[in-house]
């Protein structure tokens, strides 16, 4: 597999989790343009893990997690009593909010003879764990997609729990869901949390794929594409977001295919969609009738073996 | 008592929408609330069911003072509503809609309490379809199976027949007679006087936020104070009112 693939992989499964994390939102009934700031909480604290504190990179990524989870519950219980717009400019104020603070943040310590650590808008380096280790590129891909992979195995465990159906329920319904005796506001609260410690597992990733990450990387288009990852692949399931990352990423931005005009090509996607398919190419219904097709497909193989058996018989 | 009402207002600016309501309702029983539309019906289950919070007065549930409760605890306790417009999660399935009601009064029953209450409601072929391409009739099975599904106490339904024919609102009485009254209490809001009587043994009449009469159904539609309400003093002394 030559790099630039492994890049563009690597990439996709990165942003996935920001898509994800915008899109856990969306479930709950919120649309967030600041999931980028817990991606650049969760850049910074796994950064600081090994190249400051000289951990493992597993306890770096988790403390980039832990940092995005628990400041993403912080700014939940502020701002979830918002709705609509009201929550959305509040997001995007606390993402600007954190980024000009990553610019005025110079915090360095001096390991192995050098200085390291945050450096206000001269950003972040030295990141090096994976040169230091020995990490190949292919073999951190290989690492992020099977994390990835985890990630939405465990989504599919979630939805189909009833948690899943609650958080569900809440973001289409608030008030029917509390008449069912769903504690909405809890719900929300949640699900902000684990939304921020996937976009910070996601951010962690970044920070040691780059090597170097600088306020600048953590601006409001990355906060809306990932929203509108979400709104592009299907909001029926976790793979919907994922899709909408390999759309962008994988087609519009690493093919070439619309070079300069990438942008315009991604907007225009995103308005046709959000006409003709509001939650997406994988909404609700596509994969109600995927699950029905599947489903149907399995018992016509069932009743095959079962008959190939009697006649043996 | 299963529910008591005392001196329950609620205002929304300058408008009392309800003033100093009081009932009561013993376990099991079922009382209808007639009154023209904006009376203060609507507004009586959401101050129950928690929606809105009253500026006075107190529902007692039982034992316990649910004023102030969030609408989530509420419904814990087993009150379960219904909506005038059926409301349901129509982008899951109808087993899913009814889920988290089983989940709520019968742990480690779920799945076999979604099942009867489907059976009950005559949806069982129908739990793998999304809600929302339920016919009108359905989407109010839907509702009644879910209420019956959590084992509720108390279910508040407002207008479950509205926009229904003739054959589908007797099947929809037919089925909240059989399935809901044995198991639960009941407060009807209805405008079709047929499903009252057939449904509530006693009915209370509001008017303009006020309890201004109760009685059996039969009593009621024959009394003045329902005349009143519905189509305004006859006597010249005051004017007559759009009738619900």
């Amino acid at each position: 597999m030559n790099d630039y693939l492994v890049g563009v992989l690597a990439n996709i499964g990165i942003i996935s989790f920001v898509a994800l994390s915008a899109y856990v939102l969306l479930l709950a009934g919120e649309v967030s343009f600041g999931q980028q700031a817990f991606f650049a909480l969760g850049a910074y604290a796994a950064g600081m893990g090994t190249a400051m504190l000289r951990w493992p990179l597993a306890p770096a990524l988790l403390l980039g997690a832990l940092v995005g989870a628990l400041t993403a519950a912080l700014v939940g219980r502020a701002t979830l009593r918002l709705t609509g717009l009201y929550f959305a400019m509040a997001t995007l104020a606390f993402a600007e909010m954190v980024r000009i603070l990553f610019e005025l943040f110079t915090f360095q310590v001096e390991v192995a003879g050098g200085l390291v650590g945050p450096r206000g808008t001269d950003g972040f380096g030295d990141i090096r764990y994976l040169f230091e280790n020995e990490i190949t590129p292919a073999q951190y891909m290989a690492g992020i997609w099977v994390l990835l992979a985890v990630t939405l195995a465990s989504f599919a465990a979630f939805d189909r729990s009833r948690y899943g159906r609650a958080l569900r329920q809440a973001g289409a319904d608030p008030l029917l869901a509390e008449l069912q005796g769903v504690a909405v506001v809890r719900v929300r609260l949640v699900a902000a949390a684990a939304a921020g410690a996937l976009a910070g597992l996601g951010g962690g990733l970044y920070a040691h794929l780059l090597t170097y990450v600088e306020p600048g990387n953590f601006n409001i288009m990355l906060g809306v594409h990932s929203l509108a990852y979400g709104l592009i692949g299907g909001l029926g399931t976790a793979l919907g977001p994922v899709l909408g990352v390999l759309i962008d990423i994988g087609l519009l931005e690493s093919s070439r295919l619309f070079a300069g005009y990438r942008m315009i090509v991604f907007g225009g996607l995103v308005a046709v969609l959000l006409i003709v398919r509001p939650r997406g190419l994988l909404d609700e219904r596509a994969v109600h009738r995927l699950a029905g097709f599947c489903k149907g497909l399995l018992d016509a193989v069932a009743a095959r073996r079962l008959d190939r058996s009697l006649r043996r018989r | 008592m299963l529910l008591q009402l005392e001196g329950l207002t609620v205002r929304f600016g300058g408008v009392e929408a309800l003033s100093a309501v009081d009932l009561s309702l013993a376990p099991g029983a079922s009382l209808g609330l007639m009154g023209p539309n904006g009376c203060g019906k609507t507004t009586l289950f959401n101050a129950v069911s928690g929606v809105v919070r009253p500026d006075g007065g107190r529902v007692l549930f039982g034992e316990r003072d649910i004023t102030a409760w969030p609408v989530h605890e509420i419904a814990r306790v087993g009150i379960a509503r219904t909506f005038q417009t059926a409301r349901l999660f129509a982008l899951m399935t109808v087993r899913d809609n009814v889920r988290p009601a089983a989940a709520l009064a019968h742990a480690g029953e779920e799945k076999a309490n979604v099942e009867r209450a489907l059976e009950v409601a005559g949806l069982a072929a129908k739990g793998d379809t999304l809600a929302g391409e339920l016919s009108l009739g359905e989407q109010r099975r839907l509702e009644i199976a879910r209420a019956l599904a959590r084992s509720p106490r108390l279910v508040l339904m407002d207008e479950p027949t509205a926009g229904l024919n003739p054959e589908e609102t007797d099947a929809l009485a037919e089925l909240i007679a059989a399935a809901l009254l044995p198991v639960a209490g009941l407060m009807l809001i209805e405008h079709k006087p047929d499903v009252v009587a057939a449904l509530c043994p006693m009915a209370i009449l509001l008017d303009r936020g006020r309890k201004v009469a109760e009685a059996s159904p039969a009593e009621l539609f024959a009394g003045d104070a329902f005349r009143r309400a519905y189509l305004g003093a006859m006597d010249g002394s005051g004017g007559a009112r759009p009738c619900g």
